[in-house]
């Protein structure tokens, strides 16, 4: 299996900064992480690569249509029906 | 929340997910139905290599009209399909009327350490904030190197 995330101090030399300077671009919001526990915080590979790379963001649209009627979520995967559900 | 803000709400959703590398598409269609329901799906694929599966992400929301031009969430699906680790992490909030009789709690979760092979169908879930922190839960689920936990959570 690939190696999915990096530890702060690992991002920092791979970026070529201090450890402090990665956590508060973390805590500024401009190096996605996810927090483990109190003091632990994981930045995946692809986050990391993309903000060295420094890829600019996509432009996104959204676009709102009319429908008779909205699908059910929840069942894309192999979820229980609502009465599957009541019957527990 | 009005058009304009679910449509930012949607937006930001797709830049949390691209900025923490998962692709996802350049839009989105938001669609209203003859009740006035409001439903988006956002999705996203996290490949590792050029070939072989990658990981799946998707975003349901339905929201409800609770005014003229003005929604509120009342149902989601977060889901993550990690085919690459055969697994998968979800967090869930729809049927909620019969979620709440059948579990006691308007959300559940489900978590598949096999993917397929749930040793339980529906764990007890909270309701979680917004689509925000089901992307941080399921960026959390994809990076865990171990097992997913399942058999610390609760089953309903």
């Amino acid at each position: 299996m690939n190696k999915r995330f990096y530890t702060p101090h690992e991002a920092a030399e791979i970026l070529q900064v201090s450890s402090s300077t990665v956590m508060n671009l973390i805590h500024d919001g401009k190096l996605p992480a996810t927090r483990v526990s109190d003091r632990i915080y994981r930045i995946s590979v692809p986050a990391l690569e993309r903000f060295a790379a420094g890829v600019p963001a996509t432009a996104f649209e959204v676009t709102f249509r009319r429908v008779h009627q909205i699908a059910p979520i929840g069942e894309a995967v192999r979820v229980p029906s609502e009465l599957e559900l009541v019957e527990g | 929340m009005d058009p304009g803000g679910i449509k930012r709400y949607i937006i930001s959703a797709l830049a949390n997910l691209e900025g923490r590398g998962f692709e996802v598409p350049g839009m989105v269609d938001a669609v209203i139905d003859d009740t006035g329901a409001l439903a988006f799906s956002v999705t996203g694929t996290c490949p590792e290599v050029s070939v072989g599966p990658v990981a799946e992400v998707r975003l349901d929301e339905v929201w409800q009209p609770i005014g003229v031009q003005l929604w509120e969430r009342s149902e989601y699906a977060y889901d993550l399909v990690d085919r690459p680790m055969n697994r998968r992490r979800a967090w869930h909030m729809h049927a909620v009327r019969q979620s709440r009789a059948a579990l006691g709690s308007p959300a559940h979760e489900h978590c598949e350490e096999v993917l397929g092979r749930p040793a339980c169908d529906h764990y007890l879930g909270m309701e979680l904030r917004d689509i925000h922190e089901g992307i941080a839960l399921i960026d959390g689920a994809w990076m865990e190197p171990g097992p997913l936990g399942c058999g610390a959570l609760m089953c309903a």
